[in-house]
C-alpha cells in the first residue's frame, strides 16, 4: 500500500507555511523491525488531527520522533517551520505533549511537579501555573501529592503541563486510557475548546470512536505506514470510491428511470428504490474529498431539478469511521473496539 | 545554567522523604552516635576515655566520611536516574530544554541538598565532640592510677580548631567526589540499583582486596579510595590507615588526578549518555 497525498481538503486553507507538523519520508527502525516506514504526514494549523491506528501501528515511536525522543533513522521533520531535532528548542517551545501515560514524581504534588516542569521552560511558565491547573480543574487538589490522584487527575495534570507552554501545539498520545464515559466527556470537551483557541491538537488513538467525534482530520497509520490522511469525511474512499446517498422526490420511479438513463454522467453506480424516495450510489474521485462529494451532489441535484423533478431531500449516507477504517486497513481484528 | 532548573531538581531531592531520612541518619545520626555510645560507656565507666578530643574527632571523620559517602551514592543515584525512573525525564525532553542543561542541572542540585546536610552534621557532631572533650590538663601519668593513665593515654585533650577543619574539608571531598561519580555513573546506567551494586561493593570490598594484589602495580594507584586515604588528615605518618586496605598511592599529586579523572570521566560519560539516550 502506497501513502497518498494529502487529501486536498486538509490542505484546502493551509499553505506550506500553515503546517504545524510536516515530516517527510519519515522512518525508524529498531534493529531488523521497521517500526515506521517512510511517512509523509501533513498536519494543519488550527484543528484536532487525529492519529488512528491500532496497538503496535508505530503511532508513539512516530511521536517520539516528533518530540526530539528518538532519532529518525531516515527522513526530515518540520513542527511549527523549525527543523527537527536542529532547531529542537524553537521547535519545541510552544508544544505541550503528553506522551502514553502522564508521569510525575509521586511524592512532589501537582503544583510541584509543574513548577518542575516550568523549570525547563521559559520564566512566563511559572505564572501559568495557577491558570493551568484551574482551567483542568485541579486548583483545589493542587497542594496534594500525586500518588494520591486518580488516573483521571493525573490526566487533567498532564494536560495542565501542556499547557505551561501556552501550546500553539498540543500532542496527546491516547490521552483517554482508563478514563471513564465522563472523564472522555469531559477531555473531548477541553479539547474542543484548546481548537477553537486557535491551537492544533495532534490526538493519537487506537479508539475510532475517539478520533471521529474529536478530530477534524485524520491520518490512518498501520504497519508503521500512513495508508490514508485527509478529512475525517473522506477517508476510506477507494481509487474510484462511491458514497451512498437517499434521494427524495416527488416522483421516485420516474426519477429512477431517469438517473439510469443518464447513469454515465451523473456518475451513478447503482439506484434502488426504498420506502421514503431512491438509494444511490454515487461514485466520487479519491483525492477529491469533501468537495468532490458536494461536486457529485450538486450535479445530480441540478440534472434531476432541469429534467423537471422535485427534489425535496438529498442526505449523504456516511459510513462510520469504524466501517472506512476497517476498509482501509489491513489488521483490524487486532484493534481493540 | 537554569537556576529555576537547579532548584526543581534540589526540590525533587529535598521532598523524598525516603531519601531524607536514610541521608541524615548516615550523616547526622552516625556522627552523633560514634560520639554518644563511648560517652554513654564513660557514664558507666568513669575511668574510661572520654568520648570526645582528637580520638572522638579521627572517629567521627572516619564515620561521617565513609558512612556519608554511601549516603552520598544514594542522593547521586537520586539525582542522576530520578527523572528516568518516575518517567518524566521525557516530558523534560519534550520542553526542548537542552539535554545538557537536564544534565547539568543534576550536579549542583544535589549540591544544593547535599552541602548544608553534611556540614550541619559535621558541625553538631564536632560540637559533641567538643563537648565530652576532656578538657583539664592532663596530669602526668605517673600520678595517675593506672585506669586513669591508660584512659587518658587514648584521649588526646581537645582537638586544635585546624584539626576540626581539616577533618571537615576531607569529609566534603570525600562525599562531594561519591556524589559526583554517582551522579554521573548512574546518569550513564540508568538504574540506581546497578549503580549502587557497583559502587558499595567496590568501594567496601574490590578496591581494598585489590589494592592487595601486588601483582597489579600501578593500576592499583587508580582506585579512588586509595586517593581518599592518601588525603585523610590524620598527619605525616597517619595517611591511609583506616578501612581502605593497603595503601599504595604514593603522591599526592597522583591522588588528586586520579580524583579528577574520575570526576571528569563519570561526568563526562553521564552527559554523554543522557544526551544520546532513547526515551
Amino acid at each position: 500500500m502506497t501513502a497518498p497525498a494529502v487529501d486536498e481538503a486538509a490542505a484546502s486553507g493551509s499553505s506550506r507555511a500553515g503546517l504545524v507538523i510536516e515530516t517527510t519520508g519519515l522512518s525508524k527502525r529498531f534493529k531488523d523491525r521497521l517500526a515506521v516506514d517512510s511517512v509523509d504526514l501533513q498536519v494543519p494549523q488550527g484543528c484536532c488531527f487525529g492519529f488512528l491506528g491500532p496497538n503496535g501501528a508505530g503511532k508513539t515511536t512516530l511521536i517520539r520522533m516528533l518530540l526530539g525522543m528518538t532519532r529518525p533513522s531516515t527522513g526530515t521533520i518540520r513542527l511549527r517551520g523549525h527543523d527537527m531535532p536542529a532547531d529542537k528548542t524553537a521547535a519545541l517551545s510552544r508544544v505541550g505533549a503528553i506522551v502514553e501515560e502522564p508521569r510525575f514524581v509521586p511524592y512532589l504534588t501537582g503544583r510541584e511537579n509543574l513548577r518542575v516542569i516550568a523549570a525547563a521552560r521559559e520564566q512566563e511558565a511559572d505564572a501559568r501555573i495557577g491558570p493551568a491547573l484551574a482551567r483542568v480543574g485541579l486548583a483545589e487538589r493542587a497542594d496534594q501529592k500525586v500518588k494520591t490522584y486518580s488516573l483521571g487527575m493525573r490526566q487533567r495534570l498532564g494536560v495542565a503541563r501542556c499547557l505551561l507552554a501556552d501550546p500553539e501545539l498540543l500532542i496527546l498520545d491516547e490521552p483517554t486510557n482508563g478514563l471513564d464515559p465522563a472523564g472522555i466527556h469531559e477531555f473531548r470537551q477541553l479539547v474542543r475548546d484548546l481548537v477553537v483557541e486557535g491551537r492544533t491538537v495532534f490526538l493519537s488513538s487506537h479508539l475510532l470512536d475517539e478520533i471521529e467525534k474529536t478530530c477534524d482530520f485524520v491520518a490512518v497509520i498501520d504497519g508503521g505506514k500512513v495508508i490514508q490522511q485527509g478529512a475525517i469525511g473522506a477517508i476510506g474512499l477507494g481509487e474510484t470510491a462511491s458514497i451512498q446517498i437517499r434521494l427524495g422526490c416527488d416522483r421516485p420511479a420516474e426519477a429512477a428511470a431517469y438517473i439510469s438513463q443518464h447513469r454515465q454522467e451523473l456518475g451513478v453506480l447503482t439506484v434502488e428504490p426504498v420506502v421514503d424516495g431512491l438509494q444511490i450510489e454515487l461514485a466520487v474521485q479519491q483525492g477529491s474529498g469533501q468537495r468532490g462529494i458536494e461536486s457529485a451532489l450538486a450535479t445530480l441535484n441540478a440534472s434531476l431539478v432541469q429534467a423537471g423533478h422535485g427534489v425535496f431531500r438529498l442526505e449523504l449516507l456516511r459510513q462510520s469511521l469504524e466501517e472506512r477504517f476497517l476498509a482501509v486497513t489491513s489488521r483490524m481484528g487486532e484493534a481493540p473496539q | 545554567m537554569s537556576v529555576r532548573l537547579i532548584r526543581a531538581e534540589a526540590l525533587k531531592l529535598r521532598k523524598s522523604r525516603g531519601l531524607v531520612i536514610a541521608t541524615v541518619l548516615m550523616t547526622l545520626g552516625i556522627g552523633a552516635l560514634v560520639i554518644l555510645i563511648p560517652e554513654f560507656y564513660r557514664l558507666a565507666h568513669p575511668t574510661a576515655a572520654f568520648a570526645g578530643g582528637a580520638r572522638g574527632l579521627q572517629r567521627i571523620g572516619i564515620a561521617v566520611g565513609f558512612i556519608g559517602s554511601i549516603a552520598a551514592m544514594l542522593v547521586g543515584t537520586a539525582a542522576g536516574t530520578g527523572d528516568l525512573s518516575t518517567g518524566i525525564f521525557r516530558d523534560m525532553v519534550a520542553t526542548g530544554k537542552s539535554r545538557a542543561a537536564l544534565f547539568g542541572a543534576r550536579v549542583p542540585g544535589a549540591l544544593i541538598y547535599w552541602l548544608p546536610l553534611v556540614t550541619f552534621a559535621y558541625l553538631v557532631s564536632a560540637l559533641l565532640d567538643l563537648a565530652f572533650s576532656d578538657h583539664h590538663p592532663p596530669a602526668p601519668v605517673r600520678s595517675a592510677s593506672l585506669p586513669v593513665a591508660v584512659a587518658r593515654l587514648f584521649n588526646q585533650g581537645v582537638p586544635a580548631i585546624h584539626q576540626y577543619v581539616d577533618w571537615y574539608l576531607w569529609i566534603l571531598l570525600y562525599t562531594v567526589f561519591v556524589l559526583l561519580v554517582s551522579i554521573g555513573l548512574s546518569s550513564l546506567l540508568g538504574s540506581r540499583a546497578i549503580t549502587l551494586g557497583i559502587l558499595i561493593p567496590f568501594q567496601l570490598f574490590v578496591a581494598p582486596v585489590l589494592s592487595g594484589i601486588t601483582q597489579l602495580g600501578a593500576v592499583r594507584e587508580a582506585f579512588y579510595p586509595q586517593s581518599i586515604a592518601l588525603i585523610e588528615p590524620l598527619g605525616p605518618g597517619g595517611r591511609g590507615q583506616h578501612s581502605f586496605g593497603v595503601l599504595v598511592t604514593s603522591s599526592l599529586t597522583v591522588a588528586w588526578l586520579v580524583l579528577a579523572a574520575w570526576v571528569v570521566v563519570a561526568l563526562a560519560v553521564g552527559l554523554w549518555k543522557t544526551s544520546t539516550r532513547d526515551v
